[in-house]
Parts: structure tokens; C-alpha cells; sequence
């Protein structure tokens, strides 16, 4: 019997510092995974409002490209925080690495390599969407279906991201279950002509996130072990979390 | 079971019986979410409310914003002109799991201090957007993408001990609104909400009996996974 749910995630689920390159997980296991995360998605109104895009073995180049935005928005993100003076920050990374050369380098963030090298990655788009046959009779009927309007995509973004995240949710643990690992990145630039500059020119919509995927052959807890901070990095109490009124 | 087989059958609920789940059940959901969902920077942006049997009143003032929260976004549609009617006010009934349920939950954003690990990184330039309070707007994508992780964790969880979930995004994201309204719990913003029980009816049902079911279907497989 294979394991539970809970003990899949709990015990097979690492962030990647590192995807083997030797190995390339098959095309019928992601396949089978994206097939059965669709099937099993719920989603407000049937819309499904968010695409997938899947970039294969073949993509190199335009995965190195992703990754750049994502480098991009982080340099970006550090630099307005800076200028910021309602924020505590006074310095990027990119400026604490060139003052302190003696000092192992944060910048560009090692943990967003997985999305430059890896067997497959997804990224996730908005996407207008058609009523289904129920709802367009809705509509007649003065119904507001949100999800059809490329203009009301930061309107909804919220809720959309939250079936996103259950999407992805759902995705990440069928490729647990197929054996293979699993990362989550969601620092990348939002717009979909800054994608455009760096010829991914597939992408046409507003990016929400995005997941590697492949066999591991680092995780980032491995790396927070050897620097005795492992236990440093922990997520809040569940009493932050959850509150019974 | 195994989990395809398990989510295959989830339904939306159209009413809870009166049976209450045993909150032993629901806390042991809840930590099993909350243990296995991974997040940005290790931050959890977010706060899991849970509204249990005895708040019957609070559940009633979500469900009047949520019916409220409706009507509001088809006059606007109106006026906009996106569409040249409303519903004229009736209640949506899908939307009375919200009311009558055992168990609510409401998720809102919820800004965080860093762990001892990212308040090294952030000495040496990083910066931790989850912890500034004037940013949970500008990075509520992220924020509910978590969420999204998290509430599919949780539903694993419910429905794998027999419970039913049902899900409600449509409703204020001014938490001055639901302040106003006498929710007395919010701080910031709603993200999204989920009602737990033994269901006594499915939405699906209601569509079989008017013989639409075959009407309200998601999008193919092909129109949102693209292999680029």
C-alpha cells in the first residue's frame, strides 16, 4: 500500500535546489498528473478562468529566460523597497554582496535556480473564459460572469489565485505520487510585455505562478543543514494560523 | 481510497444536515493543512477563522454580505454595460451553505514577522514583503495562491474523513464592510470562504432533478493546458 496523503507531502515534498540532469522524468507521468489535477480542480462557475503552459526538455533557452525575469523582479523588488522610505530596507542583496565578497553570495538568489534548469516547468496564466451552456442562459438571466473579461483580470486576481493555488495544489501531488519533485516560485515580473522582451512571446496573458518539476538532486533543506540554520527556518505556530471564534 | 478517486466525488453542497462533525475531526484537519502546506519564505501570510456551530448569528451576517456582495456586482455590470440586466435581487441558493453550515471558515490576509532565518536576509538586503501591512494588497496574488494551497489540503483532509466542503468567493474585500457589519474578527482583507458539514443535499442534484447537469461543465482538457 503506498503512503497516505498526508505522509506523501509530509515526507516527499521539498523545496529543489537542484534538478538531476540525467534523468528526465516520462511524458505520460506529467501527462497523466496535469490530466487528473484538471479533472479534480474545482472551479467558480465551471470557468477554470487560468492556463497552463507547460515547457518541456526542449525549452532551455526560454526557461533561462523565465528564470531572468524572475532575477529581474527580484533585483526590482529590492531596489523600490530601498527607495521606500516608509520601509526599513537601506540595501539590496546585489549591493550586500558587492560590499562583502568575503561573504557566501545571496545574490542571484540560488533557490530560484530550479526554474532555469529543469526537466519541465509550468507556468500559470490568466485567461478569459466562455460560459458554459448553464451559465450562459445565467447571464441572460442578469448573471455577472467576471471570468469573461480580459479588462477584469487584476479584478478577480484573488480569486482566481486561490483556484490556481488549488490547481497547483492538486498538480503537485499527483507528481509526488508519480515519484517525481516538486518547487514553487511566485517572484517573476506580472506583465506579460516585460515576457515579451525576453522573446516569450507564447506568453499573452497576466503570469500568476509557477512550478518545476523533475528529480531532485539537492533540496534547499540540505544546503540550510550544512549552514546549522535549518532549524532557523521555520513557519509560524498553527495558533498563528488558525483561529477558533 | 486513493486521493483521484477521493476529489473525483467532492460535490458542492446545496444544504448541511444537522449533524454536527466532531470538532476533534475539523482541528485535526486543520493541523494536517497547516503542516503540510508550503508557503514563500516559510511566512503564511494568511489567518484560518473558523466560525463552529454556536455562531449562528455571525454566519448569517457573512451570508447577508455575500448576498449583498452579489446584487452589488451585477448593478455595477449594468452600469457599465458588460450586461443589460440584473437578477433582481433574488437569492442565489447555492449560496446557503454559507448560512446554515457547522463549520465556516473565512481565510483573510494577514501580514507576518519573519523566522529567525529570514531576519538574517533581511539584514543583508532582502526584503520580506509578507511583513508590511501597507503591501498585503500588492502582493495578494501570492498571498492567494497560498491560500488556494492550503484550502486543497484542507478539503483532502475534510473529505477523506466522510465530511463535506464547499467553497464562496464572492463577497466584500473591504474588511472596513464586514467591520461595519459586525464581524468583529477582521483586520484585513477576505480572501475567500468554505463551509464544512454532512451534506444532506448536492448542488448536482438539484441540476439532475431539472435535467441540466450535462449543461454546466468546466472548459476541455485541451483549452487550458498548453504544451508550448
Amino acid at each position: 500500500m503506498g503512503l497516505s496523503y498526508f505522509d506523501t507531502l509530509e515526507q516527499n515534498r521539498r523545496h529543489v535546489k537542484k534538478y538531476r540532469k540525467d534523468m528526465i522524468p516520462p511524458k505520460a507521468a506529467i501527462d497523466r498528473a496535469l490530466w487528473k489535477a484538471w479533472k479534480t480542480t474545482p472551479g467558480k462557475n465551471n470557468a477554470i478562468p487560468y492556463k497552463v503552459h507547460v515547457w518541456g526538455p526542449d525549452m532551455e533557452v526560454h526557461k533561462e529566460a523565465i528564470h531572468n525575469l524572475v532575477v529581474k523582479s527580484h533585483r526590482n523588488v529590492e531596489k523600490e523597497a530601498v527607495k521606500d522610505p516608509m520601509l526599513p530596507n537601506t540595501i539590496s542583496q546585489e549591493q550586500f554582496d558587492k560590499e562583502n565578497p568575503h561573504l557566501p553570495k545571496n545574490f542571484p538568489n540560488p533557490f530560484y535556480e530550479h526554474i532555469a534548469f529543469n526537466p519541465y516547468l509550468f507556468t500559470i496564466h490568466s485567461r478569459v473564459s466562455t460560459p458554459n451552456k448553464w451559465y450562459q442562459e445565467k447571464i441572460k438571466e442578469g448573471h455577472q460572469y467576471d471570468q469573461g473579461y480580459e479588462h477584469l483580470f487584476e479584478h478577480i486576481i484573488d480569486s482566481v489565485s486561490v483556484e490556481v493555488g488549488m490547481f497547483a495544489s492538486n498538480l503537485g501531488y499527483y507528481l509526488l505520487e508519480e515519484g517525481l519533485d516538486i518547487s514553487y516560485n511566485s517572484c517573476f515580473r506580472r506583465r506579460p510585455e516585460q515576457w515579451h522582451k525576453v522573446g516569450l512571446h507564447k506568453v499573452t496573458t497576466r503570469p500568476i505562478t509557477m512550478i518545476s518539476c523533475g528529480y531532485a538532486e539537492r533540496y534547499r533543506e540540505e544546503d540550510l543543514k550544512e549552514w546549522g540554520k535549518f532549524e532557523w527556518d521555520r513557519k509560524p505556530e498553527i495558533e498563528d494560523i488558525v483561529e477558533w471564534m | 481510497m486513493n486521493t483521484y478517486d477521493l476529489l473525483h466525488k467532492r460535490h458542492h453542497v446545496r444544504r448541511y444536515n444537522d449533524k454536527v462533525p466532531d470538532k476533534k475531526l475539523i482541528e485535526k484537519a486543520l493541523w494536517q493543512a497547516w503542516k503540510t502546506t508550503p508557503t514563500k519564505n516559510n511566512a503564511m501570510p494568511y489567518k484560518v477563522f473558523v466560525f463552529g456551530p454556536e455562531h449562528k448569528k455571525e454566519k448569517l451576517l457573512v451570508h447577508e454580505m455575500v448576498h449583498k456582495n452579489h446584487i452589488s456586482a451585477e448593478n455595477i455590470a449594468v452600469k457599465r454595460g458588460f450586461a443589460t440586466r440584473t437578477e433582481n435581487g433574488v437569492p442565489n441558493p447555492f449560496y446557503e451553505h454559507i448560512k446554515l453550515n457547522p463549520y465556516l471558515i473565512c481565510i483573510h490576509a494577514q501580514p507576518r514577522q519573519p523566522n529567525e532565518f529570514y531576519t538574517e536576509q533581511i539584514k543583508e538586503g532582502m526584503f520580506f514583503d509578507q511583513m508590511h501591512e501597507e503591501y498585503v494588497d500588492q502582493f495578494i496574488d501570492t498571498s492567494s495562491v497560498e491560500v488556494g494551497l492550503f484550502l486543497q489540503q484542507l478539503t483532502n483532509y475534510i473529505i477523506e474523513k466522510g465530511i463535506d466542503i464547499s467553497y464562496c468567493s464572492c463577497f466584500f474585500r473591504d474588511p472596513q464592510k464586514w467591520l461595519d457589519a459586525g464581524l468583529d474578527h477582521t483586520k484585513w482583507r477576505p480572501i475567500v470562504l468554505a463551509s464544512i458539514g454532512y451534506a444532506e443535499r448536492y448542488r448536482y442534484e438539484d441540476l439532475e432533478h431539472w435535467g441540466r447537469t450535462h449543461e454546466d461543465i468546466k472548459p476541455e482538457y485541451e483549452e487550458m493546458i498548453e504544451w508550448v
